[in-house]
């Protein structure tokens, strides 16, 4: 039962001159969720049109269910793979209705079953009553659920979902998250969902990876991705980050407002060397007193924290999380004390930022 | 004392509207429903008229002849249809899907037939295929063909109308294929779907519509047709009213003939409202559209690059080559030229005048429609389209009748046939720049309103000149469609009034070949300015007369 379902191997895709995709490797286990997160323009939804078979690779090879679908001079089309998608913009069919639409993909079976199949997903996206309606008579959220039971009614091998919530509002976006996600682990069907906001990411996935250029920088569970980001750039894509430049010093790393152990996957440094290190809003807790080496520029009052914004005295700016009930005011000194325990991650300071 | 009217009028508009910020200026209102008036004129005038028709007269009606016309129209029409249909879906799917070779040139010179007036046509046809023809000259002589098989009839004008109509339903479908969001598409394959069952469950259906609208083109077209048809001697409506008209003083049956072909042109419209069924096929999403792959031919590329030759080839190519030889002939037997000079501009003149006309009371007519819409305004929009519907020689010979009775002074002036003209083509006009009215952000026309301009600079200083170029483009549209139009200037052109469209007409109807072609080539190369024109203005193709059915 380790066999995986979908798994890239080595998949570069290329538009002309330009790399979509540059050598992605990755494999999708049965039932697993798998965000990839990215910036717009990273190459995230080449992936699933590659996986789904609406593009082939240049080179690499791609696997479903254990069968090469894509690699050298081998195309499987997209009808022959068993791959759902749930398009951005939904790509419901507009001349047909809602069971219509559901019971698109389920051919070659009996009327029976296929009445069944249709039945147990309408109830699945509850969807009553709307069996007849086409899709402009439908909300945004309908029209989401749709797509999800048409793209899950024929038992796929596994189903691609390209930033599906990035059509709806704040409010709703939240709720069929979660709806979406009941449905997918009631059924444990592998997905692999690809967005640019990491809320969502980390909200649904069992591992998140993380894109940048067409390069897969990193993939985990979202835990380690978040605590030990494989560079700043990952940092970045996964929380707010500030970064600090220090110099080791032993188990330390000096910098301007203070001596911080740290810690370190990518490089062994010796003293003096140069790293940055990675800040996170929640790492501190903030002393207010009158010879501090940080000054409050700002707040921002957000409901359940605020956010105060410090301000070094050689100018950088750091975030720093505090209750809302927080009194410090722009003009106060203050001091930073991290948390028991708290190491931070070094990075080799020739890293990009 | 107007002014007071206008005022009582335009708060009967805005109650209409329920909007009391926006009342319609009257610079807007007034010449909207002149040119409402203006529209249906020819059509109550036709009704007002058969009142008066004797019972002889409605006779007609039942008389068999009367319906084996309907049934030759009809039939003709379903010809073309069909054939139309056949050319024009298999090269919209080949010029914007697939990597078929010189897929650029193809989408172009595919649609170019559209320039070719179609009595142009068919006399070229005729005289390259027809009796005494160039092919009949030439052939017998090494092949030992005693006859061609003949031209003449339904045969002859389903071919020439097919080959010069397609292209509108051509933009058409390419136009609506083009915007088709292609993960629909997408979505059918992973649903386990084959490339070809996706077309037809998928693709085809929700090209429906587009279809629906360029076969209503192409029919209209096909049965307000008068120079292909009278040529090619296949008796449609439009051959027969013009023979009544031309051979008796009782006009009363001309013009009950010209009700019945109304009747068949609503019926045509009726139809394709009810193929829509209320649905409205759109796309549900908003996400970014992405290109649509594009389908490898493979080994089909040469058989497709044929296919498109071949119409290319007939419908194109053909023509031109036989007009070059039948200039080369008349040029070698001494044909005059010169009358060309006064026929030349006789169509530059009156088919601009009516350019200009349509295309400046398109202005008002639009900005009623966009940006008061109501009951009352979506009635004059409704109205201001009758003219596709209407054949030209109805038109024409509604506008003889009235003008003959009614208004003496531009009977027989040049006037009245810029009157039908402007009846015929308004629609063109308004189509383009009613759409580049829905482009003009409404808060762009608030915002001077807040920075303290009325309601009329806002309109010459704001919304006129961000139309500029819709407006222009709709004058272009119906210069161009008025330099080919033919019944309605033979009808009300006043004598002696000669433009290349009649010249072409009569030299061609009496089989003067030689003396045809040079008015024929200058027609098609002054109406290419105007189509090189809209090619140029955008990279899609430009859906010609499509504007009118949409709205």
């Amino acid at each position: 039962m380790n066999k995986s379902i979908v798994e890239c191997h080595g998949v570069v895709k290329q538009y002309g001159s330009v790399f979509a995709v540059k050598d992605v490797s990755f494999a999708l286990m049965p039932g697993e969720v798998l965000s990839i997160l990215g910036p717009s323009g990273c190459g995230k939804t080449t992936i699933l049109r590659l996986i789904a078979g609406f593009e082939s690779p240049e080179f690499g090879e791609i696997r479903v269910a254990g069968e090469l679908v894509s690699g050298s001079s081998l195309h499987i089309p997209p009808d022959r793979r068993n791959i759902g998608m749930v398009f951005q913009d939904y790509a419901l069919f507009p001349h047909k209705t809602v069971v219509e639409n559901i019971s698109f993909g389920l051919q070659g079976i009996g009327e029976v079953d296929r009445k069944k199949r249709l039945a147990e997903m309408i109830g699945l996206v509850r969807l009553d009553g709307f069996e007849d309606r086409y899709p402009h008579e439908l909300s945004g959220g309908q029209q989401q659920r749709v797509a999800l039971a048409r793209s899950i009614a024929p038992r796929p091998n596994a189903i691609l979902l390209d930033e599906p919530f990035s059509n709806l509002d704040t409010e709703m976006r939240r709720k069929m998250r979660e709806e979406i996600e009941e449905i997918i682990r009631q059924n444990s069907i592998a997905t692999v969902f690809v967005t640019h906001d990491r809320e969502e990411a980390f909200g649904i996935a069992d591992r998140v990876a993380v894109m940048r250029n067409g390069h897969l920088e990193q993939i985990g569970i979202p835990k380690d991705v978040y605590d030990r980001p494989a560079n700043p750039f990952v940092a970045e894509m996964v929380g707010s980050s500030d970064f600090l430049i220090g110099e080791i010093n032993g188990n330390f790393a000096l910098t301007e407002i203070g001596r911080m152990l740290f810690t370190s996957d990518s490089a062994a440094f010796c003293d003096g060397d140069r790293v940055v290190l990675l800040i996170r809003p929640e790492d501190f807790q903030i002393i207010p007193r009158e010879k501090g080496e940080l000054t409050v520029r700002g707040r921002e009052f957000r409901g359940e924290d605020t956010i105060l914004d410090l301000v070094t005295k050689s100018g950088l700016s750091l975030k720093c999380r505090q209750p809302s009930y927080s009194t410090l005011m722009p003009g106060v000194n203050v001091s930073l004390v991290p948390h028991t325990g708290k190491s931070f991650l070094a990075f080799d300071d020739t890293s990009s930022v | 004392m107007i002014r007071a009217v206008a005022r009582r009028f335009s708060k009967q508009v805005e109650v209409r509207l329920g909007k009391p910020a926006y009342r319609p200026p009257m610079i807007v209102w007034i010449p909207a429903i002149i040119v409402g008036l203006g529209m249906i004129l020819p059509v109550v005038y036709l009704l007002v008229r058969s009142f008066g028709v004797t019972r002889e007269g409605w006779h007609v009606l039942v008389e068999l002849r009367t319906l084996y016309t309907l049934g030759r129209t009809v039939l003709l029409a379903i010809t073309v249809m069909f054939g139309s249909l056949a050319i024009a879906l298999p090269i919209a799917w080949l010029t914007v899907r697939t990597d078929i070779p010189m897929r650029r040139l193809w989408s172009v010179v595919t649609v170019l037939p559209l320039v070719i007036p179609s009595y142009v046509g068919a006399f070229l046809f005729i005289s390259a295929l027809g009796p005494k023809g160039l092919m009949q000259e030439w052939l017998p002589s090494f092949l030992g063909v005693e006859r061609l098989p003949d031209i003449y009839g339904l045969s002859g004008a389903t071919f020439t109308l097919v080959l010069l109509s397609y292209p509108y339903l051509l933009l058409t479908i390419r136009g609506a294929w083009s915007n088709l969001d292609p993960s629909t598409e997408e979505s059918a394959r992973s649903l386990g779907h084959g490339a070809l069952g996706t077309i037809f469950r998928v693709t085809l259906p929700q090209l429906h519509p587009a279809i629906a609208s360029g076969l209503v083109l192409v029919t209209l077209y096909t049965i307000s047709d008068f120079g292909a048809v009278s040529l090619m001697r296949y008796q449609t409506f439009t051959w027969v009213i013009f023979q009544h008209y031309e051979s008796s003083f009782d006009y009363s049956i001309a013009a009950v003939l010209s009700l019945v072909l109304i009747l068949v042109a609503i019926v045509i419209l009726a139809l394709e409202g009810s193929t829509r069924n209320g649905l409205r096929y759109y796309r549900t999403g908003l996400g970014v559209q992405r290109m649509p792959t594009v389908v490898n031919l493979g080994r089909w590329r040469w058989p497709a690059v044929a296919l498109c030759a071949v119409v290319v080839g007939l419908s194109l190519l053909l023509p031109m080559l036989v007009l070059g030889i039948w200039l080369f002939k008349g040029v070698l037997s001494g044909e005059p030229l010169l009358i060309l000079w006064a026929a030349t501009r006789n169509s530059i003149m009156a088919s601009g005048m009516a350019a200009a006309v349509a295309a400046v009371l398109a202005i008002p007519l639009g900005i009623l429609t966009v940006r008061y819409s109501g009951k009352f305004s979506l009635f004059l929009e409704r109205i201001s389209f009758t003219g596709y519907a209407l054949p030209g020689v109805v038109v024409a010979l509604a506008l003889v009748f009235f003008g003959a009775n009614y208004v003496p002074i531009i009977y027989q002036t040049i006037w009245l046939l810029v009157f039908a003209y402007v009846v015929l083509f308004f629609p063109a006009a308004f189509g383009a720049t009613r759409a580049s009215l829905h482009q003009v952000s409404p808060s762009l026309e608030e915002a001077a309103r807040g920075l303290g301009m009325n309601t009329r600079q806002v309109i010459s200083g704001i919304t006129v000149p961000l139309v500029r170029s819709g407006v222009l483009m709709g004058a272009v549209l119906v210069f161009l469609i008025a330099m080919k139009e033919l019944p309605a200037t033979l009808i009300l052109s006043p004598l002696g009034f000669e433009t290349l469209a009649t010249a072409v007409w009569s030299a061609s109807s009496e089989a003067f070949f030689a003396r045809a072609a040079a008015p024929a080539l200058t027609l098609i190369l002054i109406s290419s300015l105007p189509m090189a024109y809209l090619v140029s203005l955008e990279k899609k193709p430009v859906g010609l007369n499509t504007q009118g059915y949409h709205g």
